[in-house]
């Protein structure tokens, strides 16, 4: 009886180790998988949620070209207008150069309001992927700008007092596959005082998100509170709501925004117009960014 | 007696499996898209696959986030836009060889098994051509994959880019497993 049981037993030990050996072995392999720390990707999908910045850089080596247009038509316009599809229009064409994952510069000029801008960008914190250590992604940000005429209400003020300083901590969570969020509180400079301001330094508050409807296309929408203030004639906050559209190396972003300008400060600062779909307020904003890349990464790092 | 038997038989049978595993930590798998507008490349050199030759069985599990390509973007898009490799990281393949002569220097054989990618499970088929080195195996081949086989889709303004039929080709250096 005893010698039975035994062979009973041990028969189906090894019925049982021949049973389970498949998922075994792939038991063992996920075993050995190397924990390499991997960051999140893509928690937008360029330098850009649309028209404001995001927390993505890009990775060492790559130069992309922007250019952004927007379209829209006077206050008073009229019906039988003489202009075509829309009254007014403006462009920037703007360069971005990653020195390292890290560390992003970039600059442009824009062609209705005159404004120069450039910018540094460095990624302080990355969301890491697969685990929870760390949750969130956070990006400094540093903005200047500088006025190189008077546009709408804004007076081109003495050649010292034409800059414009940005500063911004972008916070942002990717919270799923298809959905990210973004913080970001700002501190903003002035040299020269527009619009009937009696400070040169203000507090603003960005919101921006998005939404993938597909893999290659997504909603997203910014908003920036300027604290402090009564909008109206000092300027209006900003808000963008548009869709991203990603085709290869190409990014294309349609928008609707009341705002005019491209650059940091002056589009948080200066909204001309409450965002409504009203002649004067609403701007229609198409832009395409490239992205070249001039290194190229290396396939058998052992070699 | 019989209890130590039984004990003798069961440490024969621990210590034989763990024998006859083996283990390659560094494979590398590359694959290709071809196509008259661009030619992708991608290299993912940290595959993992073990052999069990007492049941023929071979597994092969890697992450889909360690292929690296020449271009970030595509890495990115790659990850992001096709393979979603947030919600489906991993690579599987459960297969086996039938008949592995372990003492014969070269052979060829057909491995089965079913290759679990972007959430789609497949039958496949894979000549693979086996050669004994010192103390362990090189596994080699190459085969095809379909794009639209593991439900991964493909925009219709992409299609040029991306080519229909994948070519895949793999090494792996097989050593002995020890069980920790």
């Amino acid at each position: 009886m005893k010698t039975n049981s035994s062979i009973f037993l041990s028969i189906s030990f090894i019925c049982c180790v021949q049973f389970v050996n498949g998922q075994d072995l792939l038991e063992i392999l996920d075993n050995e998988i190397n924990d390499t720390v991997r960051y999140t990707q893509a928690t937008f999908k360029s330098n850009r949620i649309i028209l404001g910045q995001s927390v993505e850089t890009r990775k060492k080596g790559s130069l992309e070209f922007l250019l952004g247009t927007k379209y829209w038509n006077r206050a008073d316009s009229e019906a039988d207008r003489g202009s075509f599809a829309a009254d007014l229009f403006t462009a920037r064409f703007g360069m971005e150069y990653a020195f390292s994952d890290r560390f992003t510069l970039g600059a442009g000029v824009a062609s209705f309001d005159g404004i120069i801008d450039g910018f540094g960008k460095y990624r302080l914190v990355r969301q890491r992927e697969y685990s929870n250590k760390v949750p969130v992604s956070i990006t400094l940000f540093q903005g200047t700008s500088f006025f190189t005429r008077s546009y709408s209400r804004i007076v081109l003020p003495e050649s010292s007092d034409r800059f414009n300083f940005v500063s911004k901590v972008m916070i942002a969570r990717k919270f799923s596959h298809d959905f990210s969020l973004q913080i970001s509180p700002t501190y903003l400079h002035t040299n020269s005082r527009q619009l009937g301001y009696e400070t040169n330094d203000y507090f603003a508050l960005g919101l921006g998100g998005r939404y993938k409807l597909g893999n290659h296309v997504s909603v997203a929408s910014e908003y920036n509170y300027v604290a402090g203030r009564n909008e109206g004639p000092q300027g209006y906050n900003t808000f963008v709501i548009g869709v991203n559209w990603e085709v290869s190396d190409l990014m294309l972003q349609f928008s609707a925004t009341n705002a005019v300008t491209f650059d940091e400060a002056a589009t948080i600062l200066f909204g001309p117009e409450n965002f409504n779909m009203k002649n004067g307020a609403l701007h229609i904003g198409v832009s395409a960014t490239y992205t070249l890349h001039l290194r190229k990464q290396k396939l058998n790092p052992n070699n | 007696m019989i209890k130590t038997c039984f004990l003798f038989f069961i440490c024969t049978c621990y210590f034989g499996f763990s024998q006859e595993k083996m283990i390659a930590r560094q494979g590398q798998v590359s694959f290709f898209s071809y196509t008259s507008v661009e030619n992708i490349e991608a290299v993912n050199n940290q595959v993992l696959s073990i052999i069990d030759f007492s049941s023929g069985e071979i597994a092969v599990n890697m992450l889909m986030r360690a292929f690296v390509f020449k271009k970030a973007l595509m890495e990115e898009h790659f990850n992001e836009s096709y393979i979603e490799s947030d919600l489906y990281p991993k690579l599987q393949f459960l297969g086996e060889i039938p008949d592995f002569d372990t003492t014969a220097e070269a052979q060829t054989k057909i491995v089965k098994g079913q290759m679990t990618l972007h959430g789609t499970t497949n039958d496949l088929e894979i000549k693979t051509q086996i050669e004994s080195v010192e103390n362990g195996f090189v596994l080699t081949g190459n085969f095809e994959v379909g794009v639209s086989d593991y439900d991964i889709n493909v925009p219709p303004l992409l299609r040029p880019n991306i080519a229909k039929v994948i070519n895949v080709e793999f090494r792996f250096e097989f050593e002995p497993y020890e069980d920790e």
